[in-house]
């Protein structure tokens, strides 16, 4: 029992990669082991969840500046990237990219009133409108977007066996993701992250450049939800301005990081994928499931204040640091 | 003649009717520990803000090593070398007290960072070991800063403040609130800081340690500066023992 408290004390790095490489190897195997494409599709969304969330928690679980909205960075490189793609036909595949680099654009700009305002209320007020701000704009230029009714026909990404190209598309896209989300939280940015979390004003005292540092983190979350929503407009074919603008997307993400665990790594993907699945398997019980996930939402923060992440995380670390010290007085 | 490393002339600021610092002039010498006292609300936290940058001020001028500062932020001032604490302290409470020691480092030192450099932290992380070692500090190193008591809380703001390498350091009220035993300790350590090369500009209402430390002191009441001078000018100025020492608080202080 002690010698595996030792591990997980002082080999979590190590554990760290094992498990994330088996998580990947699990992914990459599924597909050959999941025949119904309809499980395919539901893991397609869980990646797709995933990555949104995780970019968010950077803003918001990191740096600790909560932005209401953010599904209009997921749904401006959704809208432009289709939206380029059916009337100049472009190819998706660059299209994907310049939706990404718009959703940045707008990011930063998304930024700006969270500069000023140091104060969370005002900042969710700020953020929540410049998002609907957007959902209303893609509403009501029907000649362009044709409003309420949406886009069809989106070009796809691929021809034949969509599906499975889409699904390891889709987990590249999330390794690179992760990738890019451990290099920053492990980087000096992420720690001037944190630091600003806990005070803005020591922060600055000591050096840390609080705009740029927001307005870059901002880009990055953006490029990320941009990119993203670009590949959804292309895998799912259709879009409409309540789907992937509506506040509906952004419960999901608040309510996946949460539950999950915020300010963590791992918390937002496990979040993505518990609710997600456990959402759609419960299709058949149609709106009522929403009931069902109101209630992990309220015992979450009741019960998991950390969510289920930063639970287990806490849980086994504080045993294992238990063990290792009953152990040591037993010796004395 | 001695260069000015902080000057500050004519600082007016403003808050809609109130005038919380009202034409003041300070300026700070090299290698100096300068004081600053007065009663609560004589401006004297809001001088510190001012010349830290955390607000703009209504008129006036701070320069730095005889450059204009004035509308410069906070992080970039730091990164000229004017360190800070806080009288209420401000500690990353989720962070541990290395990790706390080494944002200093990492981002208050002069020159550009690559702020995804790995290299930046083990090096940021090893100044921190060295300033927590120097400041009798090591053996909380691990602890989470939420956890420290106040005694404990100052010495970390000191030490989160020095890694930044500064020139001038603000220390606000360190020494207010600790025992008799903790401030012969920060009196000590304060000199210590000094005897590194730092130059000190301290608010502090502990007159016994106040006068101790003080090469100089500057004395605010009401947002306008009364008095300055040497420690013994100071008590005995009429003006400062009616507006803050009064009579029993001179005798205390005389008797250092």
């Amino acid at each position: 029992m002690d010698r595996l408290s030792r591990i997980i004390l002082y080999h979590r790095k190590q554990i760290a990669l094992a498990s994330s490489i088996l998580s990947v190897a699990i992914l990459a195997a599924l597909p050959f082991m999941v025949t119904k494409i309809y499980y395919i599709h539901v893991l397609i969304l869980c990646m797709i969840y995933s990555c949104i969330t995780s970019a968010w928690n950077l803003i918001a679980g990191y740096a600790g500046v909560f932005s209401f909205g953010f599904q209009a960075l997921f749904g401006t490189g959704a809208y432009v990237s289709a939206l380029l793609s059916i009337h100049l036909g472009w190819s998706p595949w660059i299209t994907m990219w310049i939706g990404a680099l718009a959703s940045m654009c707008i990011g930063a700009l998304v930024a700006v009133p969270s500069l000023k305002l140091k104060q969370l209320p005002y900042i969710c007020i700020a953020t929540l409108c410049m998002g609907e701000i957007i959902r209303l704009i893609a509403s009501n230029f029907p000649q362009i977007t044709r409003g309420e009714s949406g886009l069809s026909q989106i070009p796809k990404l691929f021809d034949g066996n969509i599906k499975v190209k889409s699904y390891y598309l889709m987990l590249l896209i999330l390794i690179l993701t992760m990738a890019l989300v451990i290099k920053i939280v492990g980087s000096p940015m992420g720690i001037s992250l944190k630091a600003m979390r806990d005070s803005q004003e020591a922060s600055e005292s000591l050096g840390i450049d609080i705009s740029g540092t927001k307005i870059r983190i901002y880009m990055i979350g953006a490029f990320i939800a941009g990119f993203v929503g670009a590949f959804y407009a292309h895998y799912m074919n259709i879009l409409t301005p309540t789907s992937v603008l509506g506040t509906a997307l952004m419960t999901q993400y608040v309510a996946m990081s949460l539950i999950g665990g915020m300010g963590t790594i791992v918390g937002p993907v496990l979040g993505s994928f518990t609710i997600t699945a456990s959402l759609e398997l419960l299709r058949k019980l149609e709106d009522q499931r929403l009931i069902i996930y109101a209630l992990l939402i309220i015992v979450t923060i009741i019960f998991l204040r950390n969510g289920i992440w930063g639970t287990l995380k806490d849980v086994v670390i504080s045993s294992a640091e238990k063990n290792i010290r009953n152990k040591k007085q037993g010796s004395l | 003649m001695q260069k000015a490393l902080l000057k500050v002339e004519h600082v007016t600021k403003r808050f809609g009717g109130l005038v919380a610092l009202d034409h003041v002039d300070l300026h700070v010498d090299k290698g100096e520990i300068v004081g600053l006292i007065g009663p609560n609300g004589a401006g004297k936290t809001t001088m510190f803000n001012a010349i830290n940058g955390s607000f703009g001020i209504t008129s006036g001028k701070v320069l730095y090593m005889d450059q204009d500062i004035t509308g410069l932020t906070p992080d970039k001032r730091c990164r000229l070398g004017i360190g800070r604490t806080f009288q209420i302290t401000k500690p990353f409470s989720g962070m541990t007290v290395l990790e706390n020691v080494a944002v200093g480092a990492m981002f208050g030192q002069a020159g550009k960072k690559n702020q995804l450099s790995r290299a930046l932290l083990e090096k940021s992380m090893a100044e921190a070991e060295k300033i927590l070692a120097v400041m009798d500090f090591s053996g909380k190193k691990d602890a989470l800063a939420g956890t420290l008591n106040v005694p404990e809380r100052k010495r970390l703001e000191i030490c989160r403040a020095l890694a930044t390498d500064p020139s001038l350091l603000l220390l606000d009220e360190v020494i207010a609130g600790l025992n008799p035993s903790e401030v012969g300790d920060m009196v000590e350590l304060v000199q210590h800081v000094n005897k590194m090369g730092v130059t000190i500009l301290m608010i502090e209402h502990v007159m016994k340690a106040v006068m101790k430390l003080s090469h100089r002191i500057y004395v605010l009441s009401f947002g306008k500066l009364i008095a300055e001078g040497t420690p013994q000018k100071i008590v005995s100025d009429p003006l400062v023992i009616e507006a803050y020492l009064g009579k029993i608080g001179k005798k205390e202080a005389e008797k250092c």
